[in-house]
């Protein structure tokens, strides 16, 4: 009996003398003088101040390096991991002057990872996805996306997020993981674009006329391609218009707006020059006996659309 | 007739007309400062006139403003384009196996204004602006370049080229098959612009060899044909000859030769 109570004595030293031991540093941190904690919280103040300035400036200097080698994305990618490497070491360098074991500390970080991926599930989702976008690459920092009813250009591809400049110059944060499991339309990715214009054309109007006005269009218009060539079909036989469809291609970038609209001007001002009928919808109305009466009905021309 | 590139000294307050070919420029020199007005017509004309004596551009023409501290000389330069360019024969030319053909092409010149003890380039326009075409291997990969239609003369012609510069193309077919030729790949950034004693403007000699399955780049030699007689270089390439536009160009010239 004595022997197991002797037993039970000792074990629970031994547990006591461990808990000491891992919170030894801050019961020494307590014990100090209050002029020595001053000192030490100095020199926490210097570390975090010099970790985040060098951070900074290290980060810039190696952006600026590769402004003109890299991409935008691998700059920004390149200034993150330098950024947040310096503060990850500055963190470890500060719990090293509070007599903190890091070693323990990374141990704990389990536990600590799994309490904070269940109270943080967004946020961990947030950062997986923003991996796997820039793993991806669909699109690179600016690059113009289209994202749900969203489009602008990528400013940056955040740790949570991706912030756009939208075509009216506002500031747009799209979640990583909406973009992740989202469509997101790649705007500027290919160095052409196609333009379609859609027409609804008389039929008692040539479509050779319509062609030829497009094709002499394109020719004298410097930013209209060459090749891919200019192209007119006919795309349906409507009930009161032949549907065609006008299809040439433009460099992409920020010109590709004002070519299109260039474009449409231009063919516009070209129908109206040579007359070509467009085609609208009609409606035949027949009333009483003048139905019946052998006589052409009138026809009514519905408003423009 | 002089010439319309080189160095043109300027007094302060005299305006200067250029007209080459189809582009219209005016330049002033004012204190401190050269202003650039410029018209261009749809028209392919070849007139080339230099007014000296003071003649400021029309007051409807926007101006450019260009800030210079020092510098009364105006260096003008005749370049070649910003981008290669592609000569589309306005008839397709057929090459027997074999054989090989010389063609002469003529693509539009840019003109460039600089001033300063070491010239800097403040101004940049082409005398008339080529169409924009796109060459690669399909819609994605390949480069924007510029399309020009050209009559593929197979004579040098006495018609003296100013406005334009003339690039004498050596096709030669060491295959057994008529090749046809659609498009003339020229890599202009990397080739420079000469003048012969007639004042008229040529580029080096570009040569290619067609051989089926494989890769055709064309090549610029260092100066142009020896039969144009005596050549003086009047501007140096925008770039070194690179390997992507090299590429580039290989690849469509075998899309269009097969």
């Amino acid at each position: 009996m004595t022997t197991g109570m002797t037993g039970m004595t000792g074990m629970t030293g031994m547990l006591a003398t461990r808990a000491l031991a891992e919170g030894d540093w801050l019961a020494s941190l307590l014990a100090m003088e209050t002029d020595d904690i001053l000192v030490i919280g100095l020199r926490a103040l210097l570390i975090v101040v010099i970790g985040v300035i060098v951070g900074r400036v290290l980060s810039s200097t190696i952006g600026r390096m590769l402004e003109r080698r890299a991409s935008p994305q691998q700059e920004m990618i390149a200034r993150r991991v330098i950024y947040y490497g310096v503060i990850v070491a500055t963190l470890m360098t500060l719990l090293d002057t509070f007599g903190v074991e890091v070693g323990v500390l990374l141990g704990a970080a389990g536990i600590l990872t799994v309490a904070l991926g269940f109270a943080s599930q967004t946020s961990a989702s947030n950062l997986i996805s923003g991996l796997f976008l820039l793993g991806e690459q669909h699109f690179v920092v600016g690059d113009t996306i289209q994202v749900a009813s969203f489009s602008g250009e990528v400013l940056s591809v955040d740790m949570l997020s991706v912030k756009l400049r939208t075509f009216d110059n506002l500031y747009l944060r799209v979640p990583n993981e909406t973009l992740i499991k989202s469509e997101i339309l790649n705007m500027t990715r290919n160095p052409i674009r196609r333009i379609a214009i859609d027409l609804r054309l008389a039929y008692d109007e040539d479509v050779a006329r319509v062609r030829a006005i497009v094709f002499a269009f394109a020719e004298h218009d410097p930013d209209v391609l060459e090749e891919p060539g200019p192209r007119v079909w006919i795309d349906a036989l409507g009930e009161s218009a032949i549907l065609v469809r006008i299809v040439v291609w433009a460099a992409n970038g920020g010109g590709w707006y004002d070519t299109r609209s260039r474009v449409m001007e231009e063919l516009a001002r070209g129908f109206r020059e040579q007359g070509i009928a467009l085609g609208y919808p009609r409606l035949s109305l027949a009333r009483g006996r003048e139905a019946e009466a052998p006589e052409p009905e009138p026809s009514v021309d519905a408003p423009r659309p | 007739m002089s010439d319309w590139w080189g160095e043109f000294e300027f007094v302060e307050d005299v305006a200067r007309r250029w007209q080459i070919g189809p582009l219209t420029i005016w330049v002033t020199r004012l204190a401190k400062e050269w202003q650039v007005a410029w018209r261009r017509t749809d028209e392919l004309d070849e007139a080339i006139e230099l007014v000296d004596e003071s003649e400021p551009p029309p007051s409807e023409l926007p101006r450019s403003r260009f800030l210079f501290a020092e510098g009364s000389t105006l260096h003008v330069r005749a370049r070649l384009a910003d981008r290669p360019v592609v000569a589309r024969p306005a008839m397709p030319v057929i090459v027997p196996g074999g054989l090989s053909a010389t063609l002469y092409v003529s693509t539009p010149l840019w003109v460039e204004l600089s001033t300063g003890k070491e010239p800097q380039r403040f101004f940049e326009l082409p005398t008339w602006q080529p169409s924009s075409t796109w060459f690669g291997e399909n819609n994605m990969v390949g480069a924007l370049i510029y399309a020009e239609r050209t009559r593929a003369r197979l004579e040098r012609g006495s018609h003296v080229f100013r406005v334009r510069a003339t690039t004498s193309v050596t096709i030669n077919n060491v295959e057994k098959v008529p090749v046809r030729i659609e498009r003339i790949p020229l890599p202009l950034p990397s080739m420079s612009v000469f003048s012969d004693e007639q004042g008229g403007l040529w580029t080096e000699h570009a040569l290619v060899d067609y051989v089926a399955e494989q890769d055709a780049p064309v090549r610029a030699s260092r100066a142009p044909l020896p039969e144009i007689g005596k050549t003086t270089l009047v501007s140096s390439p925008r770039v070194l000859a690179s390997n992507v536009v090299a590429r580039v160009l290989s690849a469509a010239l075998r899309q269009v030769m097969a």
